[in-house]
């Protein structure tokens, strides 16, 4: 059982720490920021009232990673978001290459763009991947290549080249 | 190594610049909530709810069934009771001025197929047989029989006197009483004279 300050000073740390990679990881599930900020801001909250023991910071990551993927897919099946239609995230100060690339990935169905964010922005391993998404390796393997090949068909490029995200 | 496009595309989407204190101010608000709400004395609150509820349902059974007891009063009220059921009167025992019987006291009692139907004998005699024991009264032959009971009985009766009840009928007498014999024949033996009196002059 912690106390108040080690609470301030833990919340204040994962705040530091993992903002941006829950508000890119809900964006890249919702493609939109402000409701990508409130996924994680709700992350933080399950954080704070659950107060998760952790093996190490890895493990503290992946939790959170895993935590903001529920909490989009939740987001995504609720009536109200469903009824919206809500207008596309500008992302039209982003470099044009930048920009391309993202509403390319971002087009992609969430089973193939969840795997190539994690891949590509966060640096994590199949494996990895696998175990924050709850799947067999094999297939998060699979889901990437597919994802690649989409990208590859909508950006363009031969066949033997290898798409650079 | 060509620095990843997809990495530094995502990294300059633009997010809310202060996410990060809004967000810890968020969080130790809830905190603060939930610190309150668990020193909040919740189990009182909700003995005082219950308690309340449980008078409010005592009250309103208690008003249910002072309905209830009022409506079976006024309901008991006007069904008549046994006592009232037609009895054949000394003076006037005729049944048709009895009061009738109540639909229900008629559905609740079984039909009554043994018994015997008094019909009035009331009137002046218009004729009499030669033996005197016979006389007309109206369309009706009445036959005195030694079966036949004379007089007013009962704990409260007048003494009989040769006045009300002379023994011998004669025409223009005023007779009274009643027979248990069907008078469609025209022709009945009286199961009672309750007076035979000469008319006043």
């Amino acid at each position: 059982m912690c106390n108040s300050y080690e609470l301030n000073e833990s919340v204040r740390r994962v705040l530091d720490l993992y903002s941006q990679s829950l508000i890119k990881i809900a964006f890249a599930y919702l493609k939109n920021i402000a409701d990508a900020e409130e996924v994680a801001q709700e992350v933080f909250l399950a954080y704070l009232q659950k107060r998760p023991a952790f093996e190490n910071d890895e493990h503290e990551k992946a939790w959170l990673i895993r935590t903001a993927i529920n909490k989009s897919k939740n987001m995504l099946k609720t009536g109200w978001f469903r009824s919206r239609n809500p207008v596309p995230e500008n992302l039209s100060y982003l470099p044009e290459e930048e920009n391309e690339i993202l509403q390319a990935v971002l087009a992609l169905d969430k089973k193939y763009r969840i795997p190539i964010h994690l891949h590509y922005f966060e640096g994590y391993t199949i494996q990895e991947i696998a175990v924050i998404m709850q799947a067999k390796p094999a297939t998060v393997g699979t889901w990437l290549a597919r994802g690649r090949f989409l990208l590859k068909k909508k950006i363009g490029g031969s066949e033997n080249e290898e798409i650079c995200l | 190594m060509k620095k990843s496009v997809y990495k530094s595309a995502m990294s300059n989407v633009k997010t809310s610049d202060n996410f990060k204190e809004e967000t810890y101010r968020k969080l130790m608000q809830a905190t603060e909530r939930s610190a309150s709400n668990e020193n909040k004395p919740k189990e009182k609150i909700n003995m005082e709810y219950a308690k309340k509820r449980t008078l409010t349902g005592w009250a309103v059974g208690a008003a249910a069934c002072a309905v209830l007891a009022v409506s079976i009063f006024t309901v008991n009220q006007s069904v008549p009771t046994p006592s009232a059921s037609p009895q054949p009167s000394a003076v006037s025992p005729a049944p048709s001025t009895s009061p009738q019987p109540q639909p229900s006291e008629v559905a609740s009692k079984p039909p009554i197929t043994t018994g015997k139907a008094a019909v009035n004998i009331e009137g002046v005699i218009t004729e009499v047989s030669e033996d005197g024991q016979s006389f007309k009264v109206g369309d009706l032959w009445v036959t005195v029989t030694p079966e036949t009971a004379m007089g007013i009985d009962g704990p409260t009766a007048a003494e009989p006197s040769e006045e009300l009840l002379q023994k011998e009928f004669k025409v223009g007498n005023i007779v009274s009483g009643f027979t248990t014999e069907d008078t469609g024949t025209g022709k009945v033996n009286a199961t009672r004279i309750y007076n035979n009196m000469a008319p006043s002059k």
